[in-house]
């Protein structure tokens, strides 16, 4: 398995995998922008991985090799890689992830059907054959699905894996189904007492209940023996066809992506229909260019070829509570891990963002913490509107509160809150309007102002406006004298003051790299004396 | 806004205004969200606050009732309390209305729930 994410997040990436999935540091492996891991127990953790919240997207992998001696001369890269995603062994263990992540979603699914369901389950299934139909939509996918599930479920109900999931990959198999076989499917599915209608075009997300149902069936110790046995015997035969096709239900899309010098040379077009092609005889999966249920990634560096099949279709980094993010969702994680908002969780914590724009880091602190308040500020009335909408959407309201205020003239009393986190304007995208000096050292002198003591900070600022932000921090004979400051505070200098030897009472514990796009920036983790 | 949050509000950051605090409210339009109640989480914001000032608010604002004159040690055991000033803090909310300088009388307008608190170039310090 392997986790992509922004430059400098893998290592947040990697301590996240050893925290959320037990995963051990010897068996993680960090490279420039990808971390490689080995799951133990897959099967149980499908979950968990999708829940991963430094990674922008995670992928089962199907290869990876140094590329480095191959790229001497084009012909031996290319038969390098040729012969390497022929090899029908490198996607076993893919066929077998995204079979269980299948399996998963479908369970949850289920569950919701069973949370919603009329008494009577064949009542249910009845209605959802009555609704298949009338809905309209593709076949094959539902097809793919509820053959999928029920396959995946009657092995588990037998106990034995292989019989119902060859992997086989001998034959000859074609891309696209038969409409006999269509015929086939539809019948195999008929035998069961739930479905009837099927051959009529279906949506899938109806068929997908249909097949819970169907499913719920097999699991009922109520339910008699025949109709455990008629499922069986459903689950078997789907398992068949499966077997004849090859797992040739998965469909898939080429993406490749190439970077540094081997681009020059590449014909990405063309790569990606002679590796289609293979790719579809070794897996038995089958190209289908137009929404496919995966895609095949490969990318080709200088250094690397790594080949994958994305666990979601969407990035993880794509966050259900977040519709407009301003911010990177992994980097506004990283922050609100950084400001240690959990360590706090039973007592009350205030969280102050002093420049929230849309609100994404609080959102996304929010979304880990819920017993805490947090209040976010902006100059910007409609940059507070999308927030507004963004914490509305995400159902946060009670626990997100806005204020439009300048960020020099913070309307709080001292020392009110615990953590601020801010994203400060880079004076690239956000211009900062006068000295970026001033600017600066004013809003870190009224963030030190608000924040209690030892509370945290932990800003996000551009790698060349670090060494300012750094340059106004207490002084390391400051931090020793610390018990005699307490009491003190420096007040923001005057317009036209001079900042000199003028310092925030703010401390650095540590700094972190990350690469915005092509903006270098990095997050400091300030904490008051 | 909540009113917790207008206990943490001041406005001195008007040119020659001192103290600012606490803020006076004008509430034209309030009301009250349902918040779950987490007694250890009350009990440790209230020790941020100026209770005072969050009782003022709440009367203002009209639903100050059943909420004691000081906060006695034995909160604690005192669900009842509690639970008025948890509602109080947390789940009064003015939407509509304005917030107003002790200190000049500058009224600060809160609109949709959110409170404005920018100022006029002449109004900075």
């Amino acid at each position: 398995m392997y986790a992509t994410g922004g430059r400098g997040t893998e290592r947040f990436i990697s301590k996240e995998i050893q925290e959320r999935l037990g995963v051990k540091e010897k068996n993680i492996l960090v490279r420039d922008g990808k971390v490689f891991f080995e799951l133990p127990e897959v099967d149980y953790q499908v979950n968990q991985l999708l829940m991963l919240k430094c990674a922008e997207r995670v992928f089962v992998a199907i290869k990876d090799y140094d590329n480095k001696s191959f790229l001497a001369n084009k012909r031996c890269f290319l038969d390098k890689l040729m012969q390497e995603l022929t090899l029908s062994i490198n996607y076993t263990f893919a066929q077998k992830v995204l079979q269980q992540l299948y399996c998963c979603q479908f369970c949850g699914q289920r569950k919701e059907v069973e949370e919603n369901a009329p008494k009577s389950e064949i009542e249910v299934g009845l209605n959802v054959i009555k609704r298949c139909s009338t809905d309209g939509s593709d076949f094959e996918v539902k097809l793919k699905k509820m053959r999928k599930v029920s396959s995946s479920h009657c092995t588990d109900l037998v106990g034995d894996g292989n019989d119902c999931e060859s992997l086989d990959v001998s034959n000859d198999l074609p891309l696209t189904k038969s409409s006999g076989q269509r015929e086939h499917d539809a019948s195999s599915i008929r035998k069961n007492e739930c479905a009837s209608n099927v051959d009529s075009e279906l949506s899938p997300t109806v068929v997908q209940e249909g097949a819970c149902v169907l499913n719920r069936v097999c699991d009922d110790d109520e339910l008699n023996a025949d109709s455990l046995r008629d499922a069986l015997q459903c689950g078997k035969c789907l398992g068949k066809i499966d077997g004849d096709s090859d797992g040739g239900d998965l469909t898939f899309r080429m993406s490749i992506k190439c970077s540094g010098k081997v681009r020059r040379w590449m014909d990405i077009a063309r790569l990606s229909r002679d590796l289609a092609w293979r790719v579809s005889k070794a897996s038995g999966w089958s190209s289908r260019l137009k929404n496919p249920a995966v895609e095949v990634c490969v990318h080709i560096s200088d250094d690397h070829m790594t080949a994958g099949v994305p666990l979601t279709k969407l990035p993880l980094s794509k966050r259900s509570y977040i519709t407009d993010p301003g911010l990177r969702a992994p980097v506004a994680w990283i922050m609100c891990h950084l400001a240690e908002v959990k360590v706090y969780q039973a007592g009350s914590h205030c969280v102050l963002d002093p420049m929230c724009g849309k609100g994404t880091l609080l959102l996304e602190a929010c979304s880990e913490v819920k017993e805490a308040e947090y209040f976010g500020t902006d100059f910007d009335s409609t940059q507070l509107t999308t927030a507004a909408i963004n914490v509305k959407k995400a159902g946060f309201v009670n626990n997100i509160e806005l204020l439009s205020a300048n960020s020099h003239k913070l309307p709080f009393r001292h020392e009110v809150f615990d953590v601020v986190l801010c994203d400060a304007p880079f004076d690239q995208k956000h211009s900062i309007s006068g000295d970026a000096d001033v600017f600066y050292f004013k809003f870190l002198s009224e963030i030190c102002r608000v924040l209690r003591h030892k509370g945290r900070c932990v800003l996000l600022t551009s790698q060349a406006l670090k060494d300012k932000v750094q340059s106004f921090m207490a002084r390391d004979q400051d931090i020793s004298k610390e018990d005699c400051h307490l009491s003190e505070f420096s007040r923001p200098p005057e317009h036209d003051a001079t900042l000199g030897n003028q310092c925030v009472q703010l401390w650095l514990v540590s700094e972190h790299y990350v690469k915005l796009g092509e903006t270098h920036a990095c997050i400091m983790v300030l904490n008051k004396l | 806004m909540k009113l917790l949050t207008h206990n943490m509000l001041t406005s001195n950051i008007i040119k020659g205004v001192s103290n600012g605090f606490p803020l006076g409210i004008v509430a034209n339009k309030v009301e009250v969200k349902d918040v779950d109640f987490n007694q250890s989480f009350v009990l440790k914001t209230l020790s941020k606050v100026d209770w005072n000032a969050l009782r003022q608010a709440a009367t203002q604002v009209g639903h100050g009732d059943g909420l004691p004159e000081e906060l006695g040690e034995d909160l604690k055991e005192n669900d009842d309390v509690l639970k008025k000033i948890h509602n109080a803090m947390l789940q009064v909310e003015v939407v509509e209305g304005e917030l107003v300088c002790p200190e000049t009388g500058r009224k600060f307008p809160i609109s949709n729930g959110i409170p404005n608190m920018l100022l006029l170039e002449h109004e900075l310090q």
